[in-house]
């Protein structure tokens, strides 16, 4: 828990925050613009059901790049400063070390997802979507996407400790992005495959694309996706942690 | 200026940037590929057709996401081993350490494009594609190298002015958004994360009318000069950190 | 006879060191000697846990590093090559970063600034630190902890002639004063010779000598020289006598002599009227011995 706080106190100044919130900003300024656009083209998209779809589509693009860029930077301070060296040296234990930031990184990744919650319902809300707040599509929202990630994340961070360069960890992330927002072209076998193609996979709603208009529909919880997210999050965490608390210094 | 390139030169060798440069054309060629093979009652227009399946995530995302990384790792050395102190007091004047710099990120995004019109022009042989390699196809890569350049002088000013590697391709995705945004709302061509879109020819076959076109080159070049003026005043006002 | 902190056998690390026995007592001041890339900081890494030996064990505080190696660490500070601190973060709160995870009070804090005087500028970023500031810092981090056991790497790096005088001044107090028995390692054996009480010198992975600085010294075989008027007549005459010099160009080198031997000599070459313009006792100085149990020419 200590060593957990520690990696809070330690991003401070880094403007990580910030930084998560600007990029959200930009992400949502264009979830709630485009939906603004198709429902003035289409009253019919004027439900709940739209921008959560929206949102989830775009998080395809964003959480792996935002998930890479956080990553990134709170890995690059103990390659920067040598001080992964100096950690290793205390009787903490560099797994425990691994762990708190892992930790702290996941709770600021949450944190981003819940806000963009929150911008949905507060933008559904003064469109006067039907049937007020969707909480429970909204829990799923967070969840689903908070799996998809911890998968993410859980890669992200192995490669960002493990190499100094931190152009190799911010690739994947470009990858990562590039999958997810290609992610609706792949057929369900390949996207099963992809964990960046779970954002729209485990989201709450669904598009049926059919010949002049589609619908939204509700998308049932796919508990095998969820549990590969996990079990890809897990993994790679422990994969990682062995890797680099092993790995000379 | 050709001893700061040959610099630049020796600091990427031995490093592995090739693959960094090779992920973003592979894997847009492959998905773009999969999708048209798998639409291709659809997209009836041979090789035009898989244009735009491949060239639309990479030209409107991943190429701008692509130069910021390359122009982060193109500083990375003067950060890392604070050689800010060499680099500036070296007998080279400080605007050669940046064409210097900027040369070297420019022939590195010239090769992704070179990758990717090559990988372009393999998968459409594959696919049996009817009809000869459209050449306005490589005028439309290299129209888009050339609205890198713009984005690259950006953001080498920002890689160099910051020490973080993420935070300038931060900045890079918010400002490919920005540049989606302004392409539909149609102010596209005053926007360099735009021209690039359009220069690719990602999303229309048309060629622009003359005035638009004078301006896509025009508006580049002068961001182009633009940004390497803001990069290099940063390079000269920088107190030799050594920390 | 003081109990061994640190114990090492037949520690190896491929191509780097090989079969080290190293031996540090408590309360020792070890100073740890060697020309650059001699696997010095290989060692310390080693007796960190921060690199896996291929083979060999290690004993510190009499419990094996493999089994023990957080209790030990517990009761250890370092400082490992070039310092290490976040950029982004003052002085004072990269000693903060150690104090949590290791659960010290803050007036620790306070004095180990103070001790490497770094009280005015805690509240600079670390970035901003000069190189010396950056090694005091680093200094700071290792001593937070008032550990039994200190391992020092080059500690005076960077540090201008004043600091330098000022780390070593407080490094001769840490036994005394704190009960810390200190390691440290260096290239410089001026430095070496005036604060440590032991010496282990290694060479290309292996151990040459290991002992007490007196031990060392008195391995200085010393030279008596004569300066005369005839060199090659003396040396004739020497030789009858059974006196053989080491060939010493210029002038008549022989190795320790006994008192009534130098007087006896002397004796020789002024009844043969040979003149004697010199005698002269050269005491080997530590980096002549140094340079002779690695082998080198130039130590660098």
């Amino acid at each position: 828990m200590r060593v957990l706080k520690l990696e809070y106190y330690k991003i401070r100044r880094k403007k990580i925050v910030p930084m998560i919130l600007l990029l959200l900003a930009a992400e949502m300024l264009w979830a709630c613009m485009s939906n603004s656009l198709s429902i003035s083209r289409n009253p019919d998209q004027a439900v709940w059901a739209s921008i959560l779809f929206m949102t989830a589509s775009l998080n395809g693009l964003f959480m792996p790049l935002i998930t890479a860029i956080v990553i990134s930077r709170m890995c690059d301070m103990e390659h920067k400063g040598s001080t992964w060296k100096l950690l290793a040296s205390l009787h903490v234990g560099r797994s425990r070390l691994y762990a708190a930031k892992f930790g702290c990184a996941g709770s600021l990744l949450l944190l981003a997802i819940a806000v963009q919650a929150a911008v949905m319902a507060v933008y559904g809300l003064a469109q006067g979507f039907p049937g007020g707040l969707p909480a429970a599509w909204l829990l799923r929202f967070i969840g689903g996407t908070m799996l998809a990630t911890l998968a993410a994340a859980a890669i992200q961070q192995w490669i960002a400790m493990a190499a100094r360069n931190q152009a190799f960890a911010l690739c994947l992330g470009m990858l990562g992005g590039f999958i997810g927002l290609t992610a609706p072209l792949f057929p369900a076998g390949v996207r099963r495959w992809l964990i960046w193609s779970y954002y729209l996979d485990l989201a709450p709603v669904t598009y049926r694309y059919a010949e002049s208009a589609g619908t939204f529909a509700a998308q049932p919880w796919d508990g095998r996706i969820a549990a590969a997210a996990l079990g890809t999050a897990f993994l790679c965490f422990i994969f990682g942690n062995l890797h680099v608390a092993r790995k000379e210094i | 200026m050709r001893q700061s390139l040959s610099a630049e030169w020796l600091k990427l060798r031995h490093s592995r940037i090739g693959i960094v440069l090779a992920v973003l054309p592979v894997i847009s060629l492959l998905i773009g590929c999969a999708n048209y093979a798998l639409n291709r009652e659809v997209l009836t227009n041979g090789w035009y057709s898989l244009w735009t399946q491949v060239s639309l995530f990479y030209g409107e995302f991943f190429l701008p996401i692509l130069v910021a990384i390359v122009c982060a790792w193109v500083c990375r050395l003067e950060h890392l081993n604070r050689n800010w102190n060499l680099v500036l007091t070296a007998p080279v004047p400080v605007a050669a350490v940046f064409m210097a710099k900027w040369i070297a990120a420019s022939l590195l995004i010239l090769l992704a494009q070179a990758m990717f019109m090559g990988l372009y022009g393999i998968a459409g042989l594959l696919l049996a594609l009817p009809g000869p390699f459209p050449a306005e196809t490589i005028g439309w890569a290299l129209r888009g190298w050339y609205a890198c350049l713009s984005i690259s002088a950006l953001q080498l000013g920002l890689s160099l002015r910051i020490r973080s590697f993420a935070v300038p391709v931060g900045f890079s995705l918010a400002a490919v958004l920005i540049g989606l945004g302004l392409y539909v709302a149609k102010w596209g061509i005053y926007f360099p994360y735009s021209l690039l879109t359009i220069g690719m020819h990602v999303l229309s076959r048309d060629a622009l009318d003359p005035l638009r076109e004078a301006l896509f080159w025009t508006v580049n070049a002068g961001y182009g000069l633009l940004f390497a003026a803001w990069s290099v005043r940063g390079l000269k006002g920088r107190d030799a950190v050594t920390g | 006879m003081r109990a061994a902190v640190i114990q090492t056998r037949k520690l190896t690390k491929k191509n780097r060191v090989h079969e080290l026995d190293l031996e540090v007592r408590e309360g020792e001041i070890y100073g740890f000697l060697g020309p650059n890339g001699a696997g010095k900081t290989t060692t310390l890494k080693m007796l960190l846990g921060l690199v896996k030996p291929s083979a060999g064990a290690i004993r510190i505080f009499g419990e094996s590093l493999g089994e023990k190696r957080s209790a030990i660490l517990r009761q250890t500070g370092s400082l490992i090559e070039s310092p290490s601190y976040y950029g982004h973060l003052t002085g004072l709160e990269n000693l903060r970063v150690v104090q949590r995870l290791r659960g010290l009070p803050d007036r620790n804090v306070e004095e180990a600034l103070r001790i490497v005087r770094l009280e005015k500028h805690r509240d600079k970023k670390a970035e901003a630190y000069s190189l010396g500031m950056k090694q005091r810092l680093g200094i700071a981090m290792a001593l937070l902890a008032f550990p039994r056991l200190l391992i020092l790497d080059e500690p005076t790096n960077g540090l201008d002639p004043a600091g330098m005088e000022e780390i070593r001044e407080l490094i001769k107090t840490l036994p005394g004063r704190y009960g810390m028995t200190v390691l440290l390692s260096s290239h410089l054996l001026a430095e070496i010779e005036q604060i440590a009480t032991s010496v282990g010198i290694i060479n290309e992975g292996r151990m040459v000598f290991q002992g007490s600085l007196d031990s060392l010294r008195s391995r200085s075989r010393g030279e008596i020289r004569f300066h005369t008027g005839d060199n090659a007549l003396a040396e004739r005459l020497l030789a009858a006598h059974g006196y053989r010099p080491v060939p010493g160009g210029g002038r008549l080198v022989f190795g320790p002599l006994a008192d009534r031997e130098v007087a006896e000599i002397n004796r020789l070459l002024v009844a043969r009227d040979i003149p004697v313009t010199r005698i002269e006792e050269r005491r080997r100085s530590l980096e002549d011995i140094f340079l002779e149990l690695t082998g080198r020419e130039r130590s660098l």
